[in-house]
């Protein structure tokens, strides 16, 4: 790939900044010298995946609806492919979240338009055995491939999701090349992008606009419906008698994300909790929402992810270029759905300030390492989480702050899963062409050939800090289905202990995916948007 | 391995790293160390606390070899990404690395990790590098989960440098022209 650091992306509009013009209803909360309060028809907590399609399909059924999101308003003009800035501003926690006990590095957004300023445009509908297992498993109904087909189709056009046409960028070709030299399954991504530049950038806020994210697609169409956007406000906990809730009560937050000391509550007849997992369950979990059978925080997955190093004596500035263009399922189901954790293979951005922290070490051999940057193909695997009894996930807990942890042992479960997909995925970079690969193990160095590989990795220990771990996929912790004891919403996303509290983002799915959840997020909640908005019509 | 040490690596385990709950023994490991009165931090630091830059300061140029252009020179430098990076974390997780860092002002605790009982401020940058060949080869999960605790944040905050990215031969971003 040419070097684009003498590229100048010009001449991009800001849609805010234009529609802060044009009079669009935003309330900068950092900026209040008063504790506020707002009604509405509808109130939607957290403006990602979930938030911002709600947003747009309840505005413009002409409920009035105040969107509440807890990270300051930051737009395409802002988007300078800084990567320390957009960590600090547009992430979770600065982007050092992680599990309680340190083993898995979460990656979350927080931004106006959630995690889907920073995810990397893979957009795949909901695999079928997915949504049979819930069926099966949690009793949830009307999701079935088939039933919600039309629901992917709709977000598809409004998202413009097709198959990635251009050539893949050499980090996403080594994945092709390793596959099809193994004989392995692989294929193209479909992506959410508009004229995109191809420049690779997703990750830290799309300069160009080209990415469909809530920022520049569902949120500004409900602005222009005549939304309002409060924002640097973190809804901390909801009012209600136990049967209803009646007002969220939020902080206001200062640009250091501290609470100023003033509020903004809304009151409203009906709320959508659309914060994203983890995050979800805790707001619900400081409210003290009824929770009988002690389910909130429980069953939260993260496709645990795993990387592979593989060493090209060319370039491949894995940087530079659409992220993520090719995937192979070939060991997404490699023992049917509930056996032995599959695992989906992709390839990640090699920027220097994340994949530095996750070559990890430390000393002359840590940047030894970190200077073959350019040459790195970076294999990641994730681990289908969710489908077996060994396999219950993390439990959100709250923190004497009031803050949300994610407690998410690896157990032996998972571990094995690890190691299976450092085999594999290095078998694959080795069949690629690489000069010497490295699975992200902290007892592992780079190797020269397949045979030393294969040797090693049996030997090693798997065990949390040892193998690396990661996350960018937070699924689950409100579990949607029939079976109360097992479940907190029903499958329309109505909580189950609260007449008019529904929950429509990724805390809601009853097990990992298999797949990048976007699709399935914006899908499911299109689906239970439309269905609330015709019964607050009615 | 003397009992406070133990109690207080299983209070950590449980605690974590990055995670929410206090250590159990977390006024006794600060009192241990001496450090329980330096909870405020450092003239002209956000979080970091004097004792924590006495122990980080000898450690960077060990942690960080070959990526610190300047020397030593770099290290206040460092120290200060390290210090914007924690403002970002909920309090909690930022808890949970204070209390690695109150825990490496134990004798005990570089002993088990790093063999050696001396606060690094004391120690050569080969004599550390060594040590902390020794911690990372411990087969042990909490022992390496608190060196990864140790590492992960002091790259990510220098590696996020733009003039430090470059140092990997990534010739960086285009740039925004703003209309
Ligand atoms: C680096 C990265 C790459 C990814 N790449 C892909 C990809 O290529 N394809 C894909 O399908 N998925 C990808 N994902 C994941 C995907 O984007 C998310 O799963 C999805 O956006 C989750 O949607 P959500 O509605 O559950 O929550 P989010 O999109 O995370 O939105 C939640 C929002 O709510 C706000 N919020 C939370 N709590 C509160 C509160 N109490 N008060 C106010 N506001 C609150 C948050 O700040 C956040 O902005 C990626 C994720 C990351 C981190
Ligand atoms: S690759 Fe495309 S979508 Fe991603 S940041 Fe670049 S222009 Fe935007």
């Amino acid at each position: 790939m040419n070097d684009l650091s003498k590229l100048e992306v010009r001449g991009i509009r800001d849609p805010w900044k234009e529609g802060l013009a044009a009079g669009w209803s935003v309330i900068d909360s950092s900026q209040l010298n008063e504790d506020q309060t707002i009604e509405a028809d509808v109130v939607i907590i957290g403006s990602g995946a979930g938030g911002g399609v709600s947003a747009e399909i309840l505005s413009q059924s002409g409920l009035r609806v105040v969107i509440i999101e807890a990270a300051k308003l930051k737009s395409t003009d802002q988007f300078n492919m800084d990567e320390g800035e957009a960590y600090r501003d547009l992430y979770q926690e600065g982007a050092a979240r992680a599990a309680k006990d340190g083993s898995i590095a979460i990656l979350q957004g927080r931004a106006v338009g959630g995690t889907t300023v920073v995810n990397w445009t893979s957009s795949f509908r909901t695999p079928e055995q997915t949504l049979s297992y819930w069926q099966n498993n949690f009793g949830v109904t009307g999701l079935s491939r088939s039933e919600l087909d039309p629901w992917f189709e709709k977000m598809e056009k409004r998202l413009r999701v097709s198959k990635w046409a251009m050539p893949p960028n050499a980090n996403n070709n080594a994945l092709k090349n390793g596959c099809e030299a193994l004989g392995w399954g692989w294929s193209v991504i479909p992506r959410n992008v508009d004229g995109c530049w191809n420049l690779g950038y997703c990750g830290t806020g799309c300069p160009t606009n080209a990415k469909q994210s809530m920022l520049v697609t569902t949120l500004p169409s409900a602005m222009e419906s005549g939304a309002t956007l409060v924002h640097s406000a973190e809804a901390r906990t909801l009012e209600h008698d136990g049967t209803r809730v009646t007002a969220v009560l939020c902080n206001a937050l200062d640009g250091r994300r501290q609470a100023t000391g003033k509020t903004v509550r809304v009151v409203a007849k009906t709320f959508v909790a659309a914060g994203g997992g983890i995050n979800t369950p805790a707001l619900l979990m400081r409210a003290g929402v009824p929770d009988p059978h002690e389910r909130l925080g429980k069953r939260t997955f993260l496709h645990p992810t795993t990387l592979v190093l593989g060493d090209f004596e060319e370039r491949v500035d894995g940087y530079y270029g659409a992220p993520q263009s090719l995937y192979s399922d070939q060991f997404t189901w490699r023992d049917g759905v509930d056996g032995a954790i599959g695992y989906k293979m992709e390839v990640m951005p090699t920027h220097p300030g994340l994949m530095s922290s996750l070559i990890g070490g430390y000393g002359s051999l840590a940047r030894t390492q970190v200077s073959r940057l350019p040459h790195y193909a970076a294999a990641i695997a994730m681990m289908r989480d969710g489908f077996h009894d060994e396999s219950e996930g993390g439990a959100v807990e709250l923190s004497k702050y009031g803050d949300a942890v994610l407690d998410y042992v690896l157990n032996d479960y998972v571990l094995e899963g690890l190691r299976h997909s450092h085999l594999k995925m290095a078998e694959m970079l080795f069949a690629a062409g690489a000069q010497s690969v490295r699975a992200g193990h902290g007892d592992m160095p780079f190797m020269a050939s397949w045979k030393q590989v294969k040797e090693l990795i049996p030997t090693l220990k798997y065990a949390p800090g040892m193998a690396g771990c990661g996350s960018a996929h937070v699924m689950g912790g409100c579990t949607m289905g029939a079976d109360e004891t097992r479940c907190l919403t029903d499958s329309e996303g109505r909580y189950h202990h609260l007449e008019n509290l529904y929950v429509f983002d990724g805390s809601v799915l009853p097990t990992s995916l298999g797949v990048n959840p976007q699709l399935t997020i914006y899908g499911m909640t299109a689906r239970n948007a439309t269905r609330l908005a015709t019964r607050l019509q009615a | 391995m003397n009992d406070t040490l133990a109690l207080n690596r299983r209070a950590f385990l449980r605690a974590g790293l990055f995670g929410s709950a206090l250590l159990a023994g977390g006024a006794g490991v600060a009192s241990l160390s001496g450090c329980s009165t330096a909870k405020v931090p450092a003239n002209g630091f956000l979080h970091l606390r004097q004792a924590d830059i006495e122990l980080l300061t000898p450690m960077v140029p060990a942690l960080l070899a070959g990526a610190l252009p300047n020397g030593d020179a770099d290290v206040p430098r460092v120290l200060r990404r390290l210090d914007t990076l924690l403002d970002s974390p909920a309090q909690g997780g930022r808890d949970a690395i204070f209390q690695l860092y109150d825990v490496l002002q134990l004798g005990a605790f570089r002993w088990w990790t790093m063999d050696a009982w001396s606060h690094p401020g004391t120690l050569s940058t080969e004599q550390i590098d060594q040590g902390l060949a020794n911690w990372s080869r411990k087969q042990n999960s909490f022992a390496r989960l608190a060196l990864n605790g140790l590492c992960q944040p002091l790259t990510l905050a220098w590696y996020t440098d733009p003039e430090i990215a470059k140092g990997t031969g990534y010739p960086g971003p285009p740039s925004k022209v703003i209309a």
